[in-house]
């Protein structure tokens, strides 16, 4: 099971740059890419209504998703870094 | 006036007057944005919306929250009597707060309420959506250009949904940004809710800002919450009034209703104008008591006292009202006039109209509309009011405090005297040290009557009415008129006196006269035996004279005397 779930819309701006963002920070922290799940709130509504997400992207711990989210296109990475850590 | 639209184009709210407002409703699959501050209504409104629709029209509702939690909300609407409803059940809501600990990285959208929003729709069947807070959903974001972007995104997206939505927000003022500054420009119509303090009451006003392909009403209109729910004002706009009927209402007082040409009409508004004191409660009492007596639902709205009161206070008139609050036909309502604004006592009446549906009504006095603050005149919300209960066929019954008939008078008293049908004018008239009342149909529409003065009494007896004379130009009332009274009785009585003592006089005269007869008649006998015995003596006498003469000649031995009859 994947640590984070990152919930993107589509192929929108801000899910292409959230994806990217996330990418570099996983690298450069040296984690590779296998404890993230990447999900189109389009093609998964329930799990969306289920962990509460609303707004996209929102990157989110699968063991906590109500506690500590991070949302936007992931583009501030000293908060990213943090939330990965 | 606007052409009637078909309503396959209307989504109604359900929500009394603002239907009216709306030309028919929500324009159907369409979108509203609701613009209004903290505390003006709007999220109320937008669950009126929802919980009528499934109530009255079928249509399930689905409310996705950027502000308030399920609970929050429930508890918010639970003081309205529509919130127990199964309807209210049946609403399905979205927290779509955003999380508390969430950190903002960056431009965001709000795609994944989207998807929510498109599964819950398919999945409950929803045609009416309520996005309550919208502004709030952007909290923490800090792309204002992504924000617009995405609000636009949001209402097109709402509208290829094809169900009928209200988002609400707060106004630029409110927020401070122009977040949805492109709404305004994009939605379908738009509504502002305003709050503000008037004579220290707070007023709520709706005003349609557009409605997209119609031309909309965009005068201010009230806004009331109260326990019914949420109810509009629509300012400046009088109901058709149905013909009149020929029936006619008692006044409860027999004179009175012969001088009104057989009571008042139904479904018109009578004025009973007049000083404190002059019994203007007392006749409005009557009024009602008088139906009430012949069957019909009534209500008495009081400003000044408390109703019951007034039902109280007029049992001691023989106007027994108590029975009647006891069994439901009579509703009593008691407003303080100063605690809301005119218009809002007037919605008030109306909700109270809704559920009671009384054919006779009494407003005690409706000049209190000019202790009500507000910015719409008392005289309007008066004029208001009678033209709602002429519009239901009502026949009403409002008292007023007047200075006079003719002369000053409060304006209320003085526009609903030129709106009533009926108007009808006590006073006093001071006389001698005494005060007395006194009563005058000033006018009365369409129909005969009387426009004499006359004297209104109360006494234990009941509520009766009297003549009034006029002396030398004076009118006599009270004492004056009892004395007047008295002495035409006394003058009467003392002619009649007369004319018995003549009879009496004459009476004795003819007995005195009769016994002078009688006198005359013993005198005549006595005087004719007086007489018998007179000639009786004469003869004798004459007899003895004869003799004497014989004797005498028989001793002169003379010849007989010829006369002699022997």
């Amino acid at each position: 099971m994947s640590e984070y779930i990152l919930f993107v819309a589509g192929r929108t701006a801000h899910s292409l740059a959230a994806i990217t963002n996330l990418g570099r920070a996983l690298t450069r922290l040296g984690l590779d890419d296998r404890g993230l799940e990447v999900v189109d709130v389009e093609d998964a509504p329930d799990l969306a209504i289920e962990m509460r997400v609303f707004v996209t992207p929102t990157l989110l711990r699968r063991d906590q998703p109500a506690a500590h989210r991070l949302i936007g296109d992931l583009s501030a990475d000293a908060d990213l870094l943090n939330f990965l850590k | 006036m606007l052409r009637e639209r078909p309503s396959a184009d209307r989504a109604p709210t359900g929500i009394p007057g603002l239907d009216d407002v709306l030309h028919g409703g929500l324009p159907r699959g369409k979108t509203m944005l609701i613009l209004g501050g903290p505390g003006s209504g709007k999220t109320v409104l937008g669950m009126a919306f929802l919980v009528n629709g499934v109530a009255h029209y079928e249509e399930p509702g689905l409310m996705v929250s950027f502000e308030e939690s399920e609970a929050s909300l429930r508890a918010n609407v639970k003081s309205f009597g529509w919130a127990h409803e199964p309807a209210m059940e049946s609403i399905v809501f979205l927290d779509a707060r955003p999380a508390d600990d969430v950190i903002a990285t960056g431009a965001f959208d709000l795609r994944g309420v989207s998807s929510i929003v498109e599964t819950l729709v398919v999945r409950h069947g929803t045609k009416r959506l309520v996005f309550d807070g919208l502004d709030s959903a952007f909290l923490g974001s800090n792309g204002l250009a992504a924000a617009r972007v995405e609000i636009r995104r949001i209402f097109r997206w709402l509208e290829s949904l094809g169900i009928t939505a209200i988002v609400t927000a707060k106004p630029r003022e409110a927020t401070n940004d122009g977040t949805l500054d492109d709404a305004e420009f994009i939605a379908n119509s738009v509504v502002q809710l305003q709050v503000r303090y008037h004579d220290r009451l707070l007023e709520r006003l709706l005003s349609v800002r557009k409605i997209r392909g119609t031309s909309a009403d965009t005068s201010e209109h009230q806004m009331l919450i109260d326990s019914d729910g949420v109810r509009i004002s629509r300012s400046g706009i009088f109901k058709e009034i149905p013909a009149l009927s020929d029936r006619r209402h008692s006044t409860g007082v027999e004179r009175l209703d012969r001088m009104l040409d057989g009571g008042l009409r139904e479904g018109t508004v009578a004025l009973i104008s007049g000083l404190p004191g002059t019994a203007k409660t007392t006749l409005a009492a009557s009024f009602l008591g008088a139906g009430l007596r012949a069957g019909a639902r009534a209500l008495l709205v009081a400003f000044d006292e408390p109703a019951q009161q007034i039902v109280h206070d007029v049992a001691s008139v023989t106007v027994q009202l108590g029975s009647y609050v006891a069994d439901g036909s009579l509703v009593l309502m008691s407003l303080n006039a100063r605690a809301a604004t005119a218009e809002e006592h007037f919605l008030h009446i109306a909700a109270l109209m809704e559920r009671h549906r009384p054919t006779l009504v009494a407003v005690d006095p409706i000049s209190a509309f000019e202790k009500a603050g507000g910015v719409f005149a008392a005289d309007v919300a008066a004029e208001r009011l009678a033209n709602l209960f002429k519009s239901l066929g009502i026949t009403a019954v409002f008292t007023a405090v007047g200075i006079s008939a003719l002369g000053e008078m409060e304006s209320t008293t003085s526009k609903i005297s030129t709106i009533a049908d009926t108007w009808i004018h006590v006073s006093y008239a001071v006389n001698r040290g005494e005060r007395n009342r006194t009563l005058t149909i000033v006018k009365s529409r369409g129909a005969a009557h009387s426009n004499q003065m006359r004297e209104l009494i109360l006494s234990h007896a009941g509520i009766t009415l009297a003549d009034v004379y006029a002396e030398k130009g004076a009118l006599l009332l009270g004492t004056a008129r009892i004395e007047h009274e008295y002495e035409v009785a006394a003058d009467v009585a003392r002619r009649e006196a007369d004319a018995t003592v003549e009879v009496a006089r004459i009476r004795a005269e003819k007995e005195q006269a009769a016994e002078r007869v009688r006198c005359a008649e013993r005198d005549l006998v006595a005087i004719d035996q007086a007489l018998q015995q007179k000639i009786l003596e004469y003869e004798m006498l004459q007899l003895t004279t004869e003799h004497d003469r014989f004797a005498i000649a028989d001793r002169r031995r003379a010849d007989p005397v010829e006369t002699s009859e022997e």
